[in-house]
């Protein structure tokens, strides 16, 4: 070790030592936000906000280091686009979690998909893990209250792509509205003890990162304490009905759910479940999210009976559905997702096209619309997969108004379907009764489902 | 900068070494009198802290096992801790070897264990695998794939035992099985052509599937470094070795290698190749791909060489009509020299540090053996991770038969169809020697291979020359 390296390293522990006051104080940051704040997009309105189940408190000792200010932003060329040139002021566009922002770029033509440097948030979407939620939370309030965000690249100028390819590698930086300091978010994340870390010493800011780390993990901070997360649900599994679960979502939000029904459709990554209630004579059903599991796809079958254990989650990104399901063929547990059935029929039901725009509660259920005439068509054009799926909307019977929403559908040949091949007919139509934008359509998912009854 | 943490955190353990030759000495390490001392089964309550990478799905497997394990040792409790991802846990490690704070397992990959080494803190394992009390039996060591064991022998002195394999992977070679099946394609089993009608090559392979989509990139490679250092392993050109002089640990840098990287230059000039750094992301999203381009374009790849443990990554999801967009096929992946065929081993290990009270370390070998020698945990491991056994008996259970009965070239078999490759090529795997500064060769040849196959079509012979160099100078550095 040369003398340089040190007196870095003394500098360093110096630094470590100077104790720089700071509090947090976060509790449901959607309650506590002030009302009328504007937000950085802004529109003086913040996204949707569907996390404002439980309480979760926490106030950073101010004794402790704030590493988030031991780097500096260099801010002489913010007023230009991160995605150009790897630096640029953002307006919020959506929080996902802990870690995953999506920002309009500074001339607002791009938005930004941002995955956050060196750290690693427990998951609060798609499937939710204990310190997810607080992590989220933090996150969100953290870039609520900003006045300015700034992202950063890792290397100067040069942005860069984490390994899906689709969301962009940046330090997230943020001014408060009542400081002119610019706050690192990602290393007051890893301070605050709400992040692993993700090849933190690798980064620009390698050495502070580590020692936020380093610092939350032996000041045992929230993901280090060694306490339970508040805001996760660690009791056993509530078993009950689908039926009960769709009717009760806020009060079933992000607790450990077991109950029975039969899958219907597959559909990114997930599947369609429902189960017939006696009561009310009616079926009700569910989204539930399997995920990148490598035995998923042996369980989440159509026309399978499960017995699902997951935990229901409703948030902005997907809206209300069951996932963190576990799978094993050895010895599974009573939470492992088990097969009851295999080859269970179920026909759709006949509904009327009143029931499909009246009956919230058909949702996710697969129904069968019959005799509606298409009126009008729009087919997406986009460059995601779902370039070619269409929009028809037709008229029933009785006069009334119905969307039919298809995936990009194919002939037997392997050609895709065009609008050509609804125009002016009359259908019958089976399919999942899905809701965009709070509006009920029938989604369908195969061309086999659709019958021409009359050109 | 990273150089400048690597270089803190070493000076932590040489400063960690050096307090304890100071006098603040470790206990006396009564395990270190031979391999056939006793240890026992530690009575009382004891905390093991185990440091790894999990996530949610294969902690849940984890945490299972672990209460299988506590129905029999209820005095020994299991800390195990998510860190991040393979390098967090070796800086906290590192950090914590420091403070003498140090969990009694962790995750490790070679290099960490030979920068853990300097700390005089890991286990040399054989202590316990030949201890008479605790010790494996003979059938428990020979359950082990011979491969995957004797990994934890490759620092330096073979009489040590310093790793045990947890669970593994290799790179395989995804094709577009119905891509190749509708035109005629064979599956390339070697990389360079010997002829014009070499069809079974895949430079005759790229370049045809060139020919029939021009918009198309054929081929995708995730790790540079896998592929740079796998090419040296077949082709038996220089790489690395470990020897105590810094100059001579870093071999790569000499023409061999140079005239396998200009053949792959050629081919990235000619669009027919692209990595992960190259393409921006792992190029299962190239493989995988059905968005257009601003052009309207579909950019596919048609073949895909990465983890076998990614295998369902590789995978296109199922179209909301039921249908798959294609089929995949799996494949080892190409040889440079048919009687001399290597693939590469990865996927973590497992080491034990030295605990300032032994009866933790007696505790940490009693959970390590419960879960290393269990079929059940390693083939419910492997079936959740996309990882494979490293014991043979778990290739025996019915279950795991029943998964691989399963395999498939689509999404709900495509894991065990990985699986089962791996299993076939188990005699061609390889590992690099791990030394301190390995890593950096590993980081720096992968560097290399990107800056040299996409540097400018006009870039003179010695400019590119000049890049073995720069590589081979920063390894040195780096390491004095």
């Amino acid at each position: 070790m040369n003398k340089n390296s040190i007196l870095k390293l003394l500098s360093l522990l110096l630094a470590l030592c100077t104790v720089v006051s700071m509090t947090v104080t976060l509790a449901s940051c959607k309650r506590d936000g002030p009302s009328n704040d504007t937000t950085v997009d802004g529109s003086g309105t913040e996204p949707a906000d569907t996390e404002d189940e439980g309480v979760w408190e926490y106030v950073r000792d101010p004794s402790l280091p704030d590493f988030a200010t031991m780097v500096t932003l260099n801010t002489s060329d913010i007023n230009s686009d991160f995605d150009k040139t790897g630096r640029g002021l953002v307006t919020v566009e959506q929080y996902i979690d802990g870690d995953t922002v999506h920002f309009w770029n500074n001339s607002r033509t791009e938005i930004i998909k941002v995955r956050f440097l060196a750290i690693d948030t427990p998951e609060s979407t798609g499937k939710v893990e204990p310190w997810g939620k607080p992590a989220s939370r933090f996150t969100k309030s953290k870039l609520h209250s900003a006045a300015e965000i700034v992202l950063e690249s890792n290397e100067e100028g040069e942005v860069t792509m984490d390994s899906t390819g689709d969301r962009y590698l940046a330090w997230v930086w943020y001014r408060p509205k009542d400081g002119n300091v610019w706050r690192n978010l990602n290393i007051e994340i890893l301070a605050d003890g709400l992040a692993m870390g993700k090849s933190s010493s690798s980064t620009r800011y390698g050495t502070v990162a580590l020692n936020a780390l380093t610092s939350a993990r032996s000041e045992k901070l929230n993901l280090y304490s060694g306490k339970k997360d508040p805001l996760f649900y660690y009791g056993s599994a509530v078993e009950l009905s689908i039926k009960s679960l769709v009717l009760n979502k806020s009060a079933y939000n992000a607790t450990k759910v077991r109950f029975e029904g039969v899958v219907t459709k597959e559909s990114g990554g997930g599947i369609y479940v429902q189960s017939f209630d006696e009561d009310t004579q009616q079926y009700y059903g569910v989204y539930v999210y399997g995920g990148y599991a490598s035995l998923a796809p042996k369980f989440l079958v159509p026309g399978y009976k499960l017995l699902l254990t997951g935990t229901a989650d409703d948030n902005e990104s997907f809206g209300f559905q069951v996932s963190g399901l576990s799978f094993s063929l050895i010895d599974p547990t009573d939470d492992d997702t088990k097969i009851l059935e295999k080859d269970v029929k179920v026909a759709p039901v006949v509904i009327s096209a009143d029931e499909l725009n009246n009956n919230e509660t058909l949702e996710n259920v697969l129904v069968r619309l019959e005799n509606i005439t298409v009126t009008s068509i729009y087919t997406t054009q986009s460059t995601t997969a779902s370039d070619g799926a269409m929009t028809l909307t037709c008229r029933s019977a009785d006069g009334k108004t119905v969307t039919v929403r298809t995936v990009k559908l194919t002939n037997e040949d392997g050609s895709d379907v065009t609008e050509d091949y609804f125009r002016g007919k009359t259908i019958n139509c089976n399919g999942i009764v899905t809701f965009y934008n709070g509006n009920p359509q029938l989604k369908l998912f195969t061309l086999s489902d659709c019958e021409i009854i009359s050109q | 900068m990273k150089k400048f943490i690597a270089l803190m955190l070493l000076v932590f353990i040489c400063l960690s070494g050096f307090l304890t030759a100071c006098g603040d000495k470790e206990p006396t390490d009564s395990n270190n009198q031979g391999s056939k001392t006793s240890h026992s089964v530690p009575e009382g309550d004891v905390t093991v802290t185990f440091y790894h990478t999990m996530g949610k799905n294969l902690r849940d497997v984890l945490v299972k096992y672990i209460e299988k394990f506590n129905k029999i040792y209820p005095n020994i409790t299991i800390d195990e801790q998510s860190i991040g991802g393979y390098d967090d846990v070796r800086d906290q490690v590192i950090t914590e070897l420091q403070a003498g704070k140090q969990p009694a397992i962790a995750y490790c990959y070679p290099d960490h264990v030979a920068t853990y080494l300097r700390s005089k803190k890991v286990v040399d394992l054989n202590e316990y695998i030949n201890d008479e009390n605790v010790g494996l039996t003979e059938a428990q060591i020979a359950d082990f794939i011979a491969g995957y064991y004797a990994e934890g022998k490759q620092f330096g002195d073979e009489t040590k035992m310093y790793t045990l394999p947890f669970s593994k992977s290799t790179e395989v070679m995804y094709y577009n099985k119905t891509f190749f099946d509708a035109n005629g394609l064979k599956v390339p089993d070697h990389w360079f052509s010997t002829g014009a009608s070499d069809d079974t090559s895949m430079e005759y392979v790229i370049k045809k599937i060139k020919e029939i989509e021009p918009t198309s990139i054929p081929l995708g490679y995730d790790s540079e470094a896998n592929w740079f250092i796998t090419m040296t392993e077949q082709l038996k050109t220089p790489y690395t070795q470990a020897v105590d002089n810094v100059a001579d640990r870093f071999l790569f840098n000499n023409e061999q290698n140079m005239d396998f990287c200009n053949k792959f230059r050629s081919w990235c000039l000619n669009g027919l190749m692209t990595t992960q750094a190259i393409y921006g992301g792992y190029t299962s999203g190239l493989f995988t791909n059905t968005s257009t381009n601003d052009s309207g374009i579909v950019i596919h790849s048609y073949i895909s060489i990465g983890s076998s443990a990614g295998a369902t990554y590789q995978c296109p999801a199922k179209l909301d009509n039921g249908s798959y967009p294609f089929e995949v096929g799996i494949a080892t992946i190409p040889q440079a020299d048919a009687s001399n065929k290597k693939v590469i081993s990865q996927g973590p290990s497992i080491c034990m540090l030295k605990q300032k009270d032994s009866k933790v370390n007696d505790a940490a070998w009693i959970f390590i053996k419960f879960l290393l020698t269990s079929p059940e945990f390693q083939a419910e491991f492997s079936m959740t991770s996309g990882y494979v056994p490293v014991l043979r008996s778990a290739y025996e259970l019915d279950a795991y038969k029943d998964f691989f009965a399963g395999a498939n070239n689509y999404k709900d078999g495509i894991a065990a169809l990985s699986a089962k490759i791996c299993m076939e090529q188990e005699s061609a795997y390889f590992t690099s020697p791990a030394f301190v500064g390995s890593s950096d060769a590993r980081d720096e040849v992968g560097k290399l291979l990107v800056s040299y196959i996409s540097a400018a079509e006009n870039a003179t012979e010695a400019e590119l020359k000049q890049l073995f160099t720069d590589a081979y100078n920063r390894c040195i550095t780096l390491n004095q």
